[in-house]
């Protein structure tokens, strides 16, 4: 399928019909958007091992993707970084072609690789002063040169996309709370029981890795050559399903506030991408200033709550379910979303829940695409 | 049977448990008396989470608690941990992810399940093996990626071919595995955390009572 004959007017539609929901007002329709992912490798028959492993191929494989599926109003990413998304929470991926066979899609290989004396070493060095050459020692991963590979693949994508009439809907940064890379790095029943026993020591390293990382997405998101639209904040071990409320206020709590904080200053939308579920703490979410935020939930959260508690306050994406998308019939998939949209009114982005699945029918994201219509 | 540490234990003050054992133990009392003890207040952590005083990573450190006292009980605590019946459970074949899992194995071994942990990306044939060896009541298969459903479908098949399937309870569990997932891999509980593991096997231990 070519480009269309404008890419540029169809951009500007799109991306109005973004606006107009994340700052909750009447957009044409509702829009729809995805991360599609490794679903990208299987749509278009591309070796899950190439496009797990060069960033610029991912690129290419994602726009060619998005090509074939004009129906989308963006793309929530543009480019699949797997062995970078583990290096961040001190981990590493198994991928096809290296530790997996071809076509299955990356998964994170999660090790107890960080001690507890790294906890010291955090408060004393920071952040930066520890990941550098831990990631190098550890996972493999020389950060200074990955990096500005990194940058340039992102900015490939996007342009790629663009010129398709297709906006990025968002850029990972490495945002998200110290608690989500600590925890894996240790191993979950590590963290916890450090918490239960260390919880000052903990902390230390969580203070001195915050202020660091808001600084590197701050000098981010003002030296992209693009501005992008939303920064990224992906969340799925803060959540209060883990945590009770007083452990959660002290670990949680003053961490991701004043990140989403920081991105939007920067005049960005904070793209919320909570997995697991929120229910309880959604009420706090309604600290932030209209229309600066976007709620994305993965289907554990319940979005009707959400819209409920939220809906004035920001816009929600969400919550096509993974089996649903990958199991179930058009038909389905059609009922789900249309109910989805008339509960959801405005203010309101139909997504896959977390990412599109990897085995996704092409059918079932055909169906999801044309609920949007009415 | 010591209240002391029955409350320690729910309040998951790793402190006093771990002295209120050494003092128990110094006393002469049975190691199954302990347990006993400990088992109380492990029962009481499930109704905390139940209720939602407690929440998903006070389950793991009362499994982290539980796993530090029985090292000073011995073999004594595995003998005894038995007495609900045995799970076995594992990472369905081609996927590694085991958090849930392990909070699961974790979970239930602490409430007096005996867990035959397979580990992950077990393939359908080390499942029928463990079976015919242990001969538990139930089979625990975790999956978090939906191209693995079709491997839960088809180790489940296996399992039915090999004619394991009579008698033995079959349970599911992992981020995307709804209901609608349960039916079509064929499991007869889909499990949305680890307490309606620990639930099922009281439900059964109180019915053959």
């Amino acid at each position: 399928m070519a480009a269309p004959a404008n890419p540029g007017e169809a951009y500007g539609r799109r991306l109005a019909r973004l606006k107009a929901a994340v700052a909750l007002e009447k957009p044409d329709r509702t829009p729809v958007i995805s991360w599609s992912d490794a679903f990208c490798a299987n749509h278009i028959g591309a070796p899950m091992s190439r496009f797990s492993s060069e960033l610029m191929y991912s690129a290419e494989v994602t726009a060619r993707s998005f090509e074939l599926l004009p129906g989308f109003d963006a793309a929530e990413m543009a480019v699949a970084e797997p062995d970078w998304v583990a290096a961040v929470f001190l981990s590493k991926m198994k991928i096809a072609g290296r530790d997996l066979p071809e076509g299955a899609p990356w998964m994170v290989d999660e090790q107890e690789r960080m001690t507890e004396a790294d906890y010291d070493v955090i408060a004393q060095r920071g952040w930066f002063g520890f990941f550098v050459p831990w990631a190098k020692e550890h996972l493999g991963v020389d950060v200074p040169s990955y990096v500005p590979q990194s940058i340039a693949a992102r900015m490939e994508g996007t342009k790629r996309l663009a010129a398709l009439g297709i906006p990025t809907f968002t850029i990972a940064l490495g945002g998200g709370t110290p608690l989500e890379a600590l925890s894996a790095g240790r191993t979950m029943a590590r963290f916890v029981r450090d918490i239960h026993r260390m919880p000052d020591r903990v902390q230390a390293a969580m203070d001195a890795t915050h202020p660091q990382m808001i600084g590197i997405i701050k000098q981010a998101i003002r030296e992209s050559p693009v501005k992008p639209f939303s920064v990224f904040i992906g969340l799925a071990r803060s959540s209060p399903e883990f945590w009770g409320p007083k452990l959660w206020e002290r670990f949680v709590w003053p961490y991701m506030k004043s990140m989403i904080e920081a991105i939007v200053e920067e005049g960005v939308v904070a793209n919320l991408h909570f997995d697991s579920c929120w229910d309880r703490e959604l009420p706090r979410l309604r600290e932030f200033p209209k229309g600066s935020c976007v709620f994305a939930c993965d289907h554990a959260t319940d979005i009707r709550l959400a819209k409920k508690i939220l809906g004035d306050r920001m816009c929600i994406k969400g919550d096509v379910p993974s089996a649903l998308l990958a199991f179930g019939t058009p038909d389905q998939v059609r009922a789900y979303c249309k109910a989805l949209i008339a509960d959801m009114g405005d203010g309101f982005i139909l997504s896959p829940a977390c990412t599109m699945p990897a085995n996704a029918k092409l059918e079932n994201v055909m169906a999801m695409i044309e609920a949007v219509e009415a | 049977m010591s209240s002391a540490l029955s409350e320690a234990m729910a309040d998951l003050n790793e402190d006093v448990v771990l002295s209120e054992i050494d003092r128990l133990l110094g006393n002469g009392t049975p190691s199954l008396e302990i347990i006993a003890a400990l088992q109380e207040g492990m029962a009481i952590v499930g109704k905390r989470f139940e209720e939602k005083d407690y929440y998903l990573s006070e389950l793991i450190m009362s499994a982290e608690i539980f796993n530090e006292a029985g090292k000073k009980l011995g073999t004594e605590a595995t003998d005894a941990a038995g007495t609900l019946g045995t799970l076995v459970l594992g990472t369905v074949h081609q996927d590694v992810h085991d958090i849930g899992k392990n909070i699961v194995r974790s979970v239930l071994a602490s409430h007096g399940v005996k867990v035959i942990d397979l580990g992950v990306d077990v393939p359908a044939t080390k499942f029928v093996e463990a079976i015919r060896e242990h001969r538990p009541a139930a089979v625990g298969i975790s999956c978090l990626l939906t191209t693995c459903f079709g491997n839960v479908k088809s180790c489940i098949e296996e399992i039915e071919a090999a004619g394991l399937r009579d008698g033995l309870k079959i349970l599911v569990g992992g981020g995307p595995l709804d209901e609608a997932a349960g039916r079509y891999v064929g499991a007869d509980l889909v499990c949305k955390d680890a307490m309606i593991a620990v639930d099922w096997f009281k439900t059964r231990a109180g019915a053959a009572a």
